[in-house]
Formats: C-alpha cells, sequence, structure tokens
C-alpha cells in the first residue's frame, strides 16, 4: 500500500494531556469543536426544500412613485415646518410666554416622535434579525452534523442579551449535551429556551381570539365587527412582540401585520383548508348554531392564526407544529362560552 | 372426548390456542392502552443494558429530567410509573441489573441465558383537553420483553424444512472462516451414511462437536452471527434434551424423495421438524407473534472491529430475522385483535464508544447493514428509523491537540485492563471499505466499562438520545 489512506488513524492519547471539557459541559459547547474534513462530509445533504422563504418577497420599487413620494414628503414637510416657525414667531410676538410655551411644545413633540420612531425602528432592526436567525435555524433544523449550530447560538445569545429570555436561555444552553447534533441541539433549545414565552403567548392568543370570537358573536352591527377583531388583533401583536422580547412601536406593529396578514394570505389553499374549514366544520355545531355565532367562530379562528402567525415570527427558533391543538382548543372555548 | 378436545381437533390446535391467547389479552387489555415493545438484537448487542437503562430512567422520569426529547417527559406529564413486573412468570431482573450499573465499580449486567418480562403501567396527564375532560389521567401499559439473542435465530427456521435449511448451510459453511474453522467437523461428517439406520452415538458425537464449533464461531474472536439452531449454543429450559442434537447435513443424499424410515437423515429431520414445533414455535407464539413496536439493535463497532465476514454474516441474519415479524398498518382495532409491528427503530448500540461527530456516520453504516431489511418494511408502510444511541454512557468526550490539530476524542475505563484510557477510536466509514480498508489499523473500538449509574436524579448525560428513541417508539401514545 503505497498511497496514504484517505480516513485518519486511531489513537491512543495520554488522558493527562486533553484539554479539559468542562466548558463545553457548562458554558458554550466547544466539545463539537470538530476536525475541519468532518465537516464537509455531511454538507451535501442540506435540505434546501426547507428553506423555501414564506415572507413576502421585496416589492418592486416603481421610479416614479419614489419621486413621487420624496416630493410630496419634502413639500408636506417644508410646509408643516415653516408654518409651525411662523407659529412660534407670531407666539413671541404676541407675548413672550405664549412664545416659549409653542416652542416647548414643537420640541417636546420632536423629541418624543424621534424617540418613538427610534425604538420602532429597534423593533424593526429585531424583527429582521429574528427573521435572519430563524431561516438560519431552519436550515440546521434536522442536521446531523456537528459544530454548525455554534455560530447560531452565539448569535443567538448576543439576541438575547438583555432581555428577560436570557436566563432561560443560558440555563438550557448549559444543558445542551456534547453528544446532540446541530438538528437536536436546535430542537432543544427550540423547546427549552422559550418555554415560558411560548405558554404565555399561547395564552395571549387563546384570550384574544375567544374575546374576538364573542364580541363578534354578539356585536349586532357588521362594521363593528371589523373594528372589534382590528383592535383586539392589534392588541394581541403588542402583547405578542412584547412576551418575545422585541421593542414594542408602531412601525414594528405595522410591519409585523403586514406580514402576518401575508403570510394568512399565502398561506397556501391547503393549510387555509385546513385551519379554518376543518375547524369550523369539525365542530359540526355551527349547522345547528346561529350564522352569527358561526361568523364568532370564524373571526376568533382568524384572530387565533394571526396571532399564531406573529408567533412563529417573533421566534427566532422554528417551533414543532401543534397549532392545530390551539385552534380546537379555542373552538371549543368560543362554543363553550357563547352556549354558555 | 370432552368438548374442548373436540374443538381443537376440528379447528386445529394452533388456531385454538391463538384465539384462546387472544381472547384473553384483549379481556386484560380493556379500554387501557397497551404497548408491547419487541427489543431485538443478536447476542451482545445490548439488549438488556438497553431495557435496564429504559425502565429505569422512565421510573425516574416524574422527578428527574434526564428525558429532555421525550415529551411526555420534559413536558412534566408523567405522574408516576410503577413496576407491575412481579405479576409476570419470569420478572424481568430489574433491581438487579440497576444495582449492578450502581454500584462501585460499576458492571455491565450478565449476558441474558432466559426469557424475562417487564411490565409497565405509566400514569400521565393526556396532552389533548379532549381527553383531559374524559379523564384527569391515563395509563399506559407497556411490556417488553429480554431473551438471549441466540434464540433469535431460530425464527428463520420457521420458514424453512430440513432440506432448506441444510443447503443454506451448505452455501453458509462454504464461505471463510466458516470453512476453515468447520474442517474437520466437515470431514466428520462426510464420513457417514445418512441413508443408514440411524445411529444415536454418532449423531450425538457429531452434535457434540457442532455445538463446540458453533461456540467457536461466536467466539470474540471469529464473531460470526448466524449462529443456527441457537437453543443448541444457549439450551434453556431445554438442556441436554436429545431434541438438541441437531446439525445442518451439509452433504445430503441426492434423491431426497427416498429417505429409508429409520435411516439417520430421517432421525434429523424428524428431530428438526420437532425442534420447529415444540420449541421455536411456541417461543415465538407465545412472545413474539403480538408486538406493536420494534427496536433492532445492532453493534456496529463489532463488525467494523472484525472485517467483511462479520459485516455479511450479521447483515444476513438481521435480514433473517426480521423477516419472521408481523408488519402492517396497525389501527385501534387491529392493536387490540392483531397486533402488527407499525413502527421499527433501528438502533446502533454503544454510540458512546464513537466520537459524537461520528454518529451519523454510524447511522450510515448501519443502513449498510440492514438496507434490505429495511427495504421490505418500507414496502409494507412501516415507519423506520435509523439511530446512534448509548442506554448507558460510559465515555466522556474530550479534546485533545495532535500535530497542530484538534480532535475529537473518548475519556473512558477500558473494561478489560481497568485504567483510565483516552481514545481517538477512528472513523467511522459511511460506506462498506474496500478490501483494503479492512485492516486493525484502522479502528480501534474498544470496550469500555460503565460509567455509574445512580439511584436517583439522572442526567440526560447518562445516556445518548435513549430519550429520543422512546419518544419515537412511544411518543405517539402519550398525546
Amino acid at each position: 500500500m503505497s498511497d496514504k489512506p484517505h480516513w485518519k488513524e486511531p489513537v491512543f492519547i495520554n488522558p493527562d494531556n486533553l484539554n479539559t471539557d468542562k466548558a463545553a459541559e457548562s458554558e458554550t459547547p466547544d466539545a463539537q469543536e470538530i476536525p475541519l474534513h468532518a465537516v464537509s462530509l455531511v454538507a451535501e445533504e442540506q435540505d434546501d426544500s426547507q428553506n423555501v422563504d414564506k415572507l413576502s418577497p421585496a416589492p418592486k420599487k416603481r421610479r416614479w412613485a419614489n419621486v413621487f413620494t420624496a416630493s410630496i414628503i419634502t413639500l408636506l414637510s417644508a410646509g408643516v415646518i415653516g408654518e409651525v416657525y411662523r407659529l412660534i414667531n407670531w407666539g413671541f410676538e404676541t407675548h413672550l410666554v405664549l412664545g416659549v410655551t409653542f416652542a416647548a411644545l414643537t420640541s417636546i413633540t420632536a423629541i418624543s416622535g424621534v424617540v418613538w420612531t427610534w425604538k420602532g425602528l429597534k423593533g424593526l432592526r429585531q424583527l429582521k434579525q429574528t427573521e435572519a436567525l430563524h431561516a438560519e435555524a431552519q436550515a440546521l433544523r434536522g442536521q446531523k452534523t456537528h459544530g454548525q449550530a455554534i455560530s447560531l447560538l452565539k448569535k443567538l445569545d448576543s439576541y438575547y442579551e438583555n432581555t428577560p429570555i436570557n436566563r432561560s436561555f443560558k440555563e438550557a444552553l448549559r444543558q445542551v449535551d456534547s453528544a446532540y447534533n446541530d438538528g437536536e441541539i436546535i430542537h432543544y433549545i427550540s423547546n427549552h429556551a422559550l418555554k415560558e414565552q411560548d405558554e404565555a403567548a399561547r395564552r395571549c392568543v387563546h384570550r384574544y381570539s375567544v374575546q374576538s370570537g364573542i364580541m363578534v358573536a354578539l356585536s349586532p352591527y357588521a362594521t363593528f365587527d371589523m373594528w372589534l377583531v382590528g383592535w383586539r388583533n392589534l392588541k394581541m401583536l403588542r402583547e405578542i412582540t412584547d412576551i418575545y422580547g422585541i421593542s414594542p412601536g408602531a412601525t414594528t406593529q405595522w410591519s409585523l401585520l403586514k406580514k402576518v396578514l401575508h403570510n394568512i394570505a399565502f398561506a397556501g389553499l391547503s393549510e387555509m383548508t385546513i385551519h379554518a374549514g376543518s375547524q369550523i366544520l369539525s365542530s359540526s355545531l355551527t349547522a345547528s348554531i346561529s350564522a352569527r355565532a358561526g361568523q364568532g367562530i370564524g373571526a376568533g379562528l382568524f384572530t387565533a392564526r394571526s396571532g399564531l402567525q406573529a408567533i412563529r415570527l417573533c421566534r427566532p427558533l422554528p417551533q414543532e407544529n401543534n397549532d392545530q391543538r390551539l385552534l380546537s382548543a379555542i373552538t371549543q372555548s368560543i362554543i363553550s362560552d357563547i352556549k354558555g | 372426548m370432552g368438548l374442548g378436545s373436540k374443538l381443537k381437533s376440528l379447528i386445529g390446535e394452533d388456531l385454538l390456542d391463538d384465539l384462546q391467547h387472544q381472547l384473553k389479552e384483549v379481556a386484560a387489555q380493556g379500554l387501557d392502552r397497551h404497548l408491547k415493545i419487541a427489543v431485538t438484537g443478536l447476542s451482545r448487542s445490548g439488549k438488556t443494558v438497553f431495557i435496564t437503562s429504559l425502565v429505569h430512567h422512565l421510573m425516574e422520569a416524574h422527578q428527574s429530567r434526564s428525558l429532555p426529547f421525550f415529551e411526555v417527559a420534559s413536558e412534566q406529564r408523567i405522574i408516576s410509573v410503577k413496576d407491575l413486573s412481579a405479576t409476570s412468570e419470569k420478572p424481568f431482573p430489574l433491581r438487579q441489573s440497576i444495582q449492578a450499573l450502581g454500584q462501585e465499580p460499576p458492571l455491565w449486567p450478565e449476558s441474558t441465558t432466559g426469557l424475562s418480562e417487564v411490565k409497565l403501567a405509566i400514569r400521565y396527564k393526556p396532552a389533548s383537553r379532549l381527553k383531559r375532560l374524559v379523564n384527569d389521567t391515563a395509563t399506559l401499559y407497556l411490556d417488553i420483553i429480554d431473551y438471549p439473542g441466540e434464540w433469535l435465530l431460530d425464527l428463520p427456521l420457521l420458514h424453512l424444512d430440513f432440506a432448506q435449511w441444510c443447503s443454506k448451510q451448505q452455501q453458509l459453511f462454504a464461505l471463510e472462516p466458516r470453512a476453515t474453522l468447520a474442517k474437520n467437523w466437515c470431514a466428520a461428517q462426510s464420513r457417514i451414511d445418512w441413508l443408514a439406520p440411524a445411529n444415536d452415538d454418532a449423531l450425538a458425537v457429531l452434535s457434540e462437536e457442532y455445538t463446540a464449533l458453533l461456540h467457536l464461531l461466536r467466539n470474540d474472536e471469529n464473531a460470526l452471527s448466524m449462529i443456527q439452531p441457537g437453543r443448541c449454543v444457549l439450551p434453556g429450559e431445554w438442556a441436554s434434551n436429545p431434541l438438541l442434537q441437531l446439525f445442518p447435513i451439509l452433504n445430503p443424499p441426492a434423491d431426497l424423495s427416498q429417505i429409508p424410515a429409520g435411516s439417520m437423515y430421517q432421525q434429523l429431520q424428524q428431530r428438526y421438524e420437532d425442534y420447529k414445533e415444540l420449541i421455536v414455535k411456541r417461543f415465538y407464539r407465545e412472545h413474539f407473534s403480538r408486538f406493536d413496536r420494534q427496536v433492532v439493535l445492532v453493534d456496529c463497532l463489532k463488525v467494523l472491529n472484525h472485517g467483511k465476514p462479520c459485516f455479511d454474516d450479521m447483515k444476513s441474519a438481521l435480514t433473517d430475522i426480521l423477516q419472521s415479524f408481523n408488519y402492517g398498518q396497525s389501527g385501534f382495532l387491529r392493536r387490540l385483535f392483531s397486533p402488527r409491528i407499525d413502527k421499527v427503530l433501528f438502533a446502533s448500540s454503544k454510540a458512546d464508544h464513537v466520537t459524537a461527530n461520528q454518529h451519523h456516520n454510524l447511522d450510515k453504516f448501519l443502513e449498510l447493514i440492514i438496507q434490505d431489511a429495511q427495504r421490505d418494511m418500507r414496502f409494507d408502510g412501516i415507519d423506520t428509523r435509523c439511530m446512534a444511541l448509548a442506554s448507558i454512557r460510559s465515555t466522556e468526550s474530550a479534546e485533545a491537540v495532535l500535530d497542530g490539530q484538534t480532535i475529537s476524542c473518548l475519556k473512558g475505563i477500558n473494561k478489560q485492563t481497568g485504567e483510565t484510557i483516552a481514545l481517538f477510536p477512528g472513523e467511522v466509514p459511511m460506506e462498506l471499505p474496500s478490501e483494503r480498508d479492512w485492516n486493525s489499523s484502522r479502528f480501534r473500538f474498544l470496550d469500555f466499562a460503565p460509567r455509574k449509574l445512580p439511584q436517583t436524579d439522572l442526567k440526560p448525560a447518562h445516556h445518548i438520545r435513549l430519550d429520543q428513541a422512546l419518544e419515537y417508539l412511544t411518543g405517539d401514545m402519550f398525546r
């Protein structure tokens, strides 16, 4: 045998020369640092079919629309600034106190506006980050490789720094076993680090869905229904973002709402039929209860579905699917509450 | 003639026995959920340790969090697990096994020489709200039996008659290293005239030699798996019964249609049929025909340590064995009346004897061994999965820098010498190594002594993927 074998020979190592493995057991999963050649072995197995991004593709920007938006914003803000300047000016001319009041009011408005936007942008950034992490985790899910999850874990660690989730995340990280492969690590962290949050979010979704379901079932006016559902939905979204440590804000909420609606709209026929149809039909009570109650269930399920979508969007790690259970539970609660 | 025997003669004994058996079980099962798990594996593949560890972790599941991937346990829905083995005729020596692993220094449990049974009652909170409305708690009865792996190889005999078996063994004994090892015995056989009147002494001598040969074939050095008939090496309650003086005829007479009654050939044929009828069939009907789920434990490292003959032998043994089980879709009613196996887990045991990054390779290698059996099962619509697991983890993962390169290695206690060693055991190949790659320097999978398994306060670090195996096998029952 003249050529060099392509495998690595087994070796005995003096136990005293080992790098201690304590670090791996306690903080970071260092034990999975693996020789480079082992890393490439499984890479070809990546399952790309799971990576299909359901979230919105960036809409095509049209030039004239942009020009129009920019010019109208400039025009309006120039008008507003000019108007405010004249107002303050007029105030000072009339009386000093009036001028100071106007100036103070303007600066307060400006400052609070900036802070508010900043906060909202922070939330937006977080959402974007969540999306990236989610995609990365989704790719690792079910992988039997070793060592690829480390970079994701580091990112998650910094993502959760200074949030209430940090503690449970660190706890889960500590318990990750050195024998777990990447898919198992993702699964483990996903199930254990966010356990409390998931529980709270699900409770929140359940509560709001049942509320909006009952409100719609009992309200006498159709237009009023829409308003009710919208109101409950927005409130629920705010609460969910709060639970998952994403900073709340109108922009965040708006973009989240957009994504949620987009996801629901494009969820595909199969998911739609499973989610809404089977729930309403299978409850078989729809025939016997009034049309209003049926609408109530529909509204409740809509709220529940947008809630579940929001959870999916706020969670950096993919979740095992047991939505069906929650949806049927919600249907049951609405029916029993209406009847009771 | 009593009614019972009249019925028996009318319908046939087997059918009636089966019917009786089934009725009994259906009555016992009632509405509670029952699950019978077949732990299948050749001898020394880790069945006893698997059962011991599984049961021990389950019994502690209500207080320790050692099974994070077993949903019902990680969601803390298990209220309590009760060991009902005492109600069985042959209870599994659970306490002794756990004690042996918990003492200082811990020992692997003794290899199994007889049949025993574990019966567990798992009380849990159902996950679905609907079920919780009906009942706050539910109970799952879990039955697992332990038996020597040697006996498993008798199951394929059920499909073969004596002549078929002989021709199969003939092919087997033509292969190396069997041919060399069995040279003397083959020579002794060829001197015998099979059509001559039966001579019990000659048969006894030959059968004794055959038994010795079987022991030689399965020892640590040769490590062959296809050892038939299994009771010859491990008779159990049939020790020193003349039925076990049985061996295949490698050079059968040319014309099998004219075997004189009372000849040597006829005598062996008769013994073979009796062996099948009295020992194998009974064993199969009482213990093996009624399973819902199956674990097939395979010791891949043994194969890698021993090379191609061992690989081929184990592959054919496992494929033959797995053909003897009932597979098929198993609905609720089916499960009640004639259970079929609907989920099969192929597990390469001793995953702790390779480094963690090799687990995937171990899976792939296992697939090579069981690919034929798995193909048949898939065809029948059976859910199958491969998993590398360790019932008890006997090594720690560690790292060492060698020639400027960091390699992961294992640290544990050598079973032979009793001293602590650190070892990089080599890489598990994903494909069958070519002829020149099977050599002793490629792998060095040593046997490690177990680490102590505490009585309470179990941790996920005490096993590898035992929880995932449990979730796969039983998870849907707890929903």
